[in-house]
């Protein structure tokens, strides 16, 4: 691993339309580091997430995640690459609803053997690492086998948390994960993704509109600033 | 855990989770499935069982002409014979030492709709329809005497008949006759178990009691006033009378050798009255002369011809007496003529060379037909039907998938946050695509299943009414390849029909990426 989680170089990324919703000229975030993204509705937020996950590609410039060029993948590697190396945590429905809290946790294992090969050496089981994380992140008991619908969006919050960390990635991307909790929740639950990060060792791109949290992380910058686009269409 | 194994882990704990719908869409296509394979059962146990109309005997044989006509009115109780044959003839071929066993049959009458069948007891014995079951009696007993019938099933059902009650038999073979045999009841000896043949449409009498049925004086009341002077003489020819109203001109034509036509009615009558006395002296010189033209009941008035030769002159109160001698002594009266007889060998490969021996038969036109043989050929005829049935099993079966991805389809939106997920946690499009897929198919499979086990379960439950009312022994076999067939091809279907959905799928997580659209 090398020491840099993500490094966004000229990157501009354009809709068929031809508009550009994204130009930035660098963005580095360091191995391990928590970086806070303050970005309101419209400053290019949902497209930064997307060409961090892979999903979407650069029209100009490169991602690098870990020191490969995403961008430069075919879709297939860049799926295979996202199962590896990337957790997701997203504003609400992150849950399928059709699995326990704990099969919610272990899903990325599914996809990627490296991350359920990491789990399993950190708990014995994946299903045990799956435990371990939700009982760091304050959820235990039967709570854990229960369908994953069945929590409050706090506790369903802090599952997708645990999701997005189970087999150490080396980054994980936050999209306003606190954005529909309460304000006392809000700092609770962004300091215990902090700790946890901090036990995993991943990099953290956390976006939200909430300057407030920002006190949390290791730096903080502003999408509308550094993304020279300056597009006001909403893109979520 | 391999990527292959979450795909249907997750297909299958997706369609869980959407329990009543997939249990809808399971039971719907279920219920086509289920339909298919009955269909399907019957179709060939149909097929079956009509093949089995008539098991167990190995040769029909009639008068000359078509065999399909033949096996129509002799086995199926449709239709007319051409002409008869003579009891001569059937005593020649009944009496080859190949043969084991033969039954006459005299055919011509009907009761309320049902045809009345003259036979000897020897019917009951040896006729086998389906895998060779013989004829089981209800209720009751062969008839003893010219005076007792035995009734089908469903004559019996129909017409609410029981033991003991009084029939009347119309003379020809419509519902309406003008004229009944009303002074010629018939009691009802016995009733017949259902076969699901015609025989179960059949009333069965005697050849004694057909006989005594058209000798009876007492018929010339109806419709013929004016007649009972000619009596004794024309017998016959006022039986034939009778036939005449139920026939059209045409056979006249055949017996008035150039006479002037006479369209029917009262001088009509008269000629032909006197016309068919001639001819029933033409049958006594020369019985294949007539043959073609004569309708088929002509060779039983050469019987009533025969008695009167020492009937002639007989009163009705003497025609009790003789009725009254035929008690307990069926077989012994012998017509002249019969329309059929069933013909068993000692040995089945010995039927070639009998059906030779009376196809080339010198002394009267006759045919021998194998009737397995001319079922199928019938069976072809009307099997169309089963290809009809079939494809309209087929096209419920794919009304049900349509529906099934339709219903697919309509779910698809709600469940774009769901392939988000899948997305983020790292599933391609591509596997997006195969969840679809799977899900279907799981479904179809399921449902395939469930409609397979459900049929089978139906025709084991209904076997006892199926066997005896309809004859078809549908809980006969245990699932077959043709289930596993359905299985596997209702499974495909509905994989390729989640094709559409799956790829509506794979574009919405394409374009929706990881974005949440609510």
């Amino acid at each position: 691993m090398t020491s840099v989680a993500v490094r966004l170089a000229e990157t501009t990324f354009a809709y068929s339309a031809g508009e550009v919703v994204l130009d930035i000229a660098e963005l580095t975030v360091g191995a391990g580091e928590k970086l806070f993204v303050e970005g309101p509705s419209g400053s290019g937020k949902s497209t930064l997430l997307g060409l961090l996950g892979g999903i979407l590609t650069p029209s100009a410039g490169t991602v690098e995640v870990r020191g490969e060029t995403v961008s430069a993948m075919s879709a297939a590697a860049r799926d295979r690459f996202r199962a590896e190396h990337v957790g997701f945590v997203f504003q609400m429905f992150n849950l399928l609803p059709y699995l326990s809290v704990v099969e919610n946790v272990a899903l990325p294992c599914r996809f990627s053997a490296a991350r359920a090969e990491t789990a399993r050496q950190g708990g014995g089981s994946i299903a045990a690492e799956a435990r371990r994380l939700l009982q760091r992140l304050g959820l235990d008991g039967d709570l854990l086998e229960r369908p994953a619908t069945s929590l409050s969006i706090g506790q369903q919050q802090r599952v997708a948390a645990a999701r997005a960390l189970i087999g150490r990635p080396a980054l994980l991307v936050a999209d306003e994960p606190t954005a529909a909790l309460d304000a006392a929740n809000r700092q609770r639950f962004a300091q215990l993704l902090m700790e946890e990060c901090d036990a995993a060792g991943s990099a953290v791109v956390f976006v939200s509109h909430d300057p407030a949290l920002a006190a949390s992380f290791d730096r903080a910058v502003s999408l509308p600033e550094i993304n020279r686009a300056h597009v006001e269409a909403a893109d979520e | 855990m391999s990527e292959r194994a979450t795909l249907f882990g997750l297909a299958w704990k997706s369609l869980l989770n959407r329990r009543l719908t997939a249990g809808l869409l399971v039971a719907s296509v279920a219920m086509s499935v289920m339909l298919l394979v009955a269909v399907d059962r019957i179709r060939t146990e149909t097929k079956t069982s009509f093949i089995n109309t008539i098991s167990g005997v190995d040769l029909v044989v009639g008068a000359r002409g078509g065999p399909l006509n033949l096996l129509l009115y002799a086995v199926f109780r449709v239709g007319d014979a051409t002409s008869n044959i003579s009891w001569e003839s059937y005593q020649l071929v009944a009496a080859r030492p190949e043969v084991a066993w033969s039954v006459p049959l005299s055919l011509g009458d009907a009761h309320r709709g049902y045809r009345v069948l003259g036979t000897t007891d020897d019917y009951f014995v040896h006729y086998r329809y389906g895998r060779d079951r013989a004829l089981a009696f209800e209720t009751g007993e062969p008839f003893a005497n010219a005076q007792e019938a035995v009734l089908g099933a469903e004559v019996a059902a129909t017409l609410g008949y029981a033991l003991g009650d009084g029939i009347v038999v119309s003379h020809g073979i419509g519902d309406v006759s003008f004229v009944h045999h009303d002074d010629a009841p018939f009691t009802v000896a016995g009733i017949l178990a259902y076969t699901g043949t015609p025989v179960d449409r059949t009333v069965h009498v005697s050849l004694a009691g057909i006989d005594a049925m058209h000798s009876e004086p007492g018929e010339h009341d109806h419709g013929h006033d004016g007649h009972s002077g000619e009596e004794d003489d024309h017998r016959d020819g006022h039986v034939d009378d009778e036939h005449d109203e139920h026939h059209d001109a045409d056979e006249h034509a055949g017996h008035d050798d150039g006479d002037e036509h006479h369209d029917a009615g009262e001088h009509g009558e008269h000629h032909d009255a006197a016309e068919h006395a001639d001819d029933a002296e033409h049958h006594d010189r020369d019985h294949d002369e007539h043959g073609d033209n004569d309708e088929h009941r002509d060779g039983d008035h050469d019987e009533h011809g025969a008695d009167a030769d020492h009937d002639h002159a007989s009163t009705h109160d003497e025609h009790e007496d003789r009725h009254a001698d035929d008690h307990g002594d069926v077989a012994e009266r012998q017509p002249d003529a019969i329309t059929a007889f069933l013909v068993g060998m000692h040995s089945r490969p010995l039927a070639l060379r009998l059906q030779r021996f009376v196809n080339e038969y010198d002394g009267e036109p006759l045919m021998a037909i194998l009737p397995g043989a001319t079922l199928q050929q019938l069976w072809d005829l009307v099997g169309v039907v089963e290809t009809a049935l079939i494809t309209v099993a087929v096209l419920v079966v794919a009304a049900g998938l349509i529906g099934m991805t339709t219903t697919l389809l309509a779910g698809l939106a709600e469940r774009r946050r769901e392939m988000a997920v899948l997305r983020a946690v790292g599933a391609g499009p591509g596997w997006v695509f195969a969840l679809l897929i799977v899900e279907s198919a799981m479904l179809a499979a399921t449902a395939a299943i469930v409609g397979v086990a459900a049929a089978h379960g139906a025709m084991f439950a209904g076997r006892a009414v199926l066997e005896d009312r309809f004859g078809l022994a549908l809980a006969g076999e245990a699932p077959g390849l043709f289930d596993l067939a359905v299985v596997v091809g209702v499974t495909l279907a509905g994989a390729l029909a989640a094709t559409f959905p799956a790829w509506r799928a794979y574009r919405y997580s394409l374009a929706d990426g990881l974005t949440m659209r609510v």
